[in-house]
């Protein structure tokens, strides 16, 4: 017997959600993750004044991509089968 | 697109605009620092108060940075300076601590401590130091640890008010416990203070820091003062300064938003859901039951597309399997196509360097060639002797054959004339059959060959025969003395073959002279030549030797009995 499928409004509920939780929690560890990211990437260029601007960038940007990402995987997943 | 998607992308633009703007302004209350200077004004202790405060003015007068969070709290600065020369050094360092009430009220307030080097000092230092240090510009850098009990220690405060504004200033006072720590020296100083104010200034000489994020931030710009209260100020006064340098990495501050992480989640799902084709596709169709046919793969009732596409999946080789409700991938019975040209190319190539002979195959190949040659050498030769030894059995066989036909033939004469001539027949026979008896052609055979064999049989009887009366012995002596002949027999039985020579024998050396002796019919006697050589012939040597003289007798009854009517008695 075929169940009946979740409404697409119960899914992009449900991926907007799950999208912000995962980003939120992406932004609470970012400000924990930069000086140890700062002396990792100062380590590896051996320099240890080394002013890692695009690192900065990229952590900031960290909880608006995986939100985004997330998101994006989560509305393929709830994707209708149309095949096998 | 449909407005209800529309909203949702401008709202999630909204979002992130929204949670960028409060970074930007998050960012701007970030933990920064202001430059100033210490300007002397008033000295109080031993000596002229003006002299005094122009050499502090002079010698000690380089802005420094003091570093605070802009929302307000504690509030930390350094200050290290330096004079000297080739008689006189002297080094001050000044620790700024407090607390400050915010932008937004300004009040700054706290205490001054640090530690004074003078003369007294100088010697010493100028030796271990001085040429390294280059004229003391490594104060900051130099571990003065060890130096502790040549520190005179200054305490003091501070306070004023910063609010980013050119008004920003305010007042000090510190005082340097000088003792008779130098007295050694022909100056005397003795625990003196100082005081005046604090300005602050621009960002010349102020390392910038990194322009991060803080791009976003546009700084606080302050319109410079335009008159100071000090002479050494040469600060152009047209030129902007940053009142809130920054002093430190900044943090990632972008992460402290959650409208940012929030609004990536709405549009990252309306991307989602606008890729997968959510948004852009018709709706997924309902199968009512009226159109629902029954499947092919497990019977139960299915809509047409799936039965089509079940059938067409059972066609390919799939398997349905009932547990998981779904076919199983097999094997497809269908052939499969022909190879690719480069497949084909590089299964001919792979084929031709297998099968590409090397030296070592020749060399096999003719090793394996001679032995083949040997082996059959060797087999011609044996088959060679094979031919000869079978040609000597065949002589042998034939041989053999012969005797016992010559021996037939002899006792079937003597059954004959036996049971023709009556009492006198009957004695020929029993001599016959005695002379016979005592012959052992086998024995003779094989001690002197064949030709003595055979002659030596006929010879026995005929000899013993020769002294018979009438036609009948007459006939009998013929017949045996042609018997000499038999090696001549043996040889055309050789070449001609048994059955051609017996019959040539019989018709020529028996059945004539019965001919011409017992029957007045020439066809009846062709008839019994036949009768008698067929009869002879179909026996082998061995079989008619084993049987001896009663399978002689017999013949030789039958054929008196062939040649006289079946009555015995003789002719009369």
């Amino acid at each position: 017997m075929k169940q009946k499928e979740m409404p697409r409004w119960l899914k992009f509920i449900l991926s907007l959600v799950v999208s912000c939780v995962v980003g939120l929690v992406g932004s609470i560890l970012v400000p924990h993750l930069q000086k140890p990211m700062v002396a990792l990437v100062a380590r590896l260029v051996r320099d240890p004044l080394y002013e890692p601007m695009t690192l900065y960038i990229f952590l900031a940007l960290v909880p608006l991509l995986v939100s985004l990402v997330s998101g994006y995987l989560m509305a393929l997943a709830f994707r209708p089968k149309v095949g096998r | 697109m449909k407005p209800l998607r529309l909203i949702t992308f401008i709202l999630a633009i909204l979002l992130l605009t929204a949670g960028f703007l409060q970074n930007h302004s998050s960012v701007s209350a970030q933990t920064s620092g202001a430059e100033m200077e210490l300007v002397y004004s008033e000295y109080q202790g031993t000596g002229n108060t003006a002299e005094s405060v122009e050499f502090w003015n002079t010698g000690f007068s380089d802005p420094f940075t003091i570093v605070f969070d802009q929302k307000g709290g504690p509030v930390t600065g350094e200050y290290w300076g330096s004079i000297g020369s080739e008689t006189s050094m002297m080094i001050q360092y000044l620790s700024f601590s407090g607390e400050y009430a915010g932008v937004e009220n300004g009040t700054i307030s706290g205490t001054i401590d640090g530690w004074f080097l003078a003369k007294g000092f100088y010697d010493m230092f100028n030796q271990l130091n001085a040429a390294l240090c280059q004229a003391l510009d490594c104060v900051e850098t130099t571990d003065w640890t060890g130096y502790d009990p040549f520190k005179r220690p200054i305490t003091g405060t501070w306070s004023g008010k910063i609010t980013g504004s050119g008004e920003d200033r305010g007042v000090f006072t510190f005082t340097v416990n000088i003792s008779d720590y130098d007295l050694a020296e022909s100056n005397e100083f003795t625990p003196y203070t100082l005081s005046g104010s604090w300005v602050a200034v621009g960002t010349e000489g102020i390392p910038t820091s990194v322009p991060v994020l803080e791009e976003l931030v546009e700084p606080i710009i302050i319109d410079p003062p335009e008159t100071l209260e000090r002479e050494v100020s040469d600060t152009t006064v047209d030129d902007a300064f940053t009142l809130f340098p920054d002093t430190d990495f900044p943090p990632v501050t972008s992460a402290q938003s959650p409208l940012i992480p929030v609004g990536g989640a709405l549009l990252g799902t309306s991307l989602g859901f606008w890729a997968a084709g959510q948004w852009g596709q018709k709706p997924m169709p309902v199968p009512t039951s009226t159109n629902l046919v029954v499947s092919p793969a497990n019977g139960s009732m299915v809509t047409p597309d799936e039965a089509r596409w079940q059938a067409e999946k059972l066609a390919e080789g799939w398997v349905w399997n009932e547990t998981s409700g779904g076919f199983n991938a097999v094997q497809l019975k269908h052939p499969t196509s022909d190879p690719s040209i480069l497949a084909k190319i590089a299964n001919e190539a792979a084929t031709n360097a297998k099968n590409a002979s090397s030296p070592l195959d020749n060399l096999i190949h003719n090793l394996h060639q001679e032995r083949v040659e040997s082996i059959r050498e060797m087999m011609d030769k044996h088959q060679q002797d094979f031919y000869s030894h079978i040609r000597d059995a065949q002589f042998y066989n034939t041989a053999s054959k012969v005797v016992s036909t010559v021996k037939t033939a002899a006792d079937y004469s003597m059954e004959a004339l036996a049971f023709a001539t009556g009492p006198a027949g009957k004695g020929v026979k029993t001599f016959y059959d005695t002379a016979t008896a005592s012959v052992d052609v086998v024995v003779t055979i094989q001690d002197e060959g064949w030709g003595e064999g055979i002659q030596k049989a006929a010879d026995s009887a005929v000899d013993i025969l020769a002294g018979h009366t009438g036609d009948k012995g007459k006939v009998i002596k013929e017949i045996y003395g042609e018997v000499k002949d038999g090696a001549q027999f043996v040889n055309d039985a050789q070449e001609q073959g048994l059955t051609t020579a017996s019959r040539n024998y019989l018709d020529k050396k028996v059945t004539d002279q019965f001919k011409k002796t017992f029957l007045p019919d020439a066809d009846e006697a062709g008839s019994m030549a036949e009768w008698v050589g067929d009869k002879v012939v179909s026996e082998t040597g061995e079989v008619f030797i084993e049987k001896g003289i009663e399978q002689s007798n017999q013949l030789g009854e039958d054929t008196g009995r062939y040649l006289f009517g079946g009555e015995s008695g003789g002719i009369n």
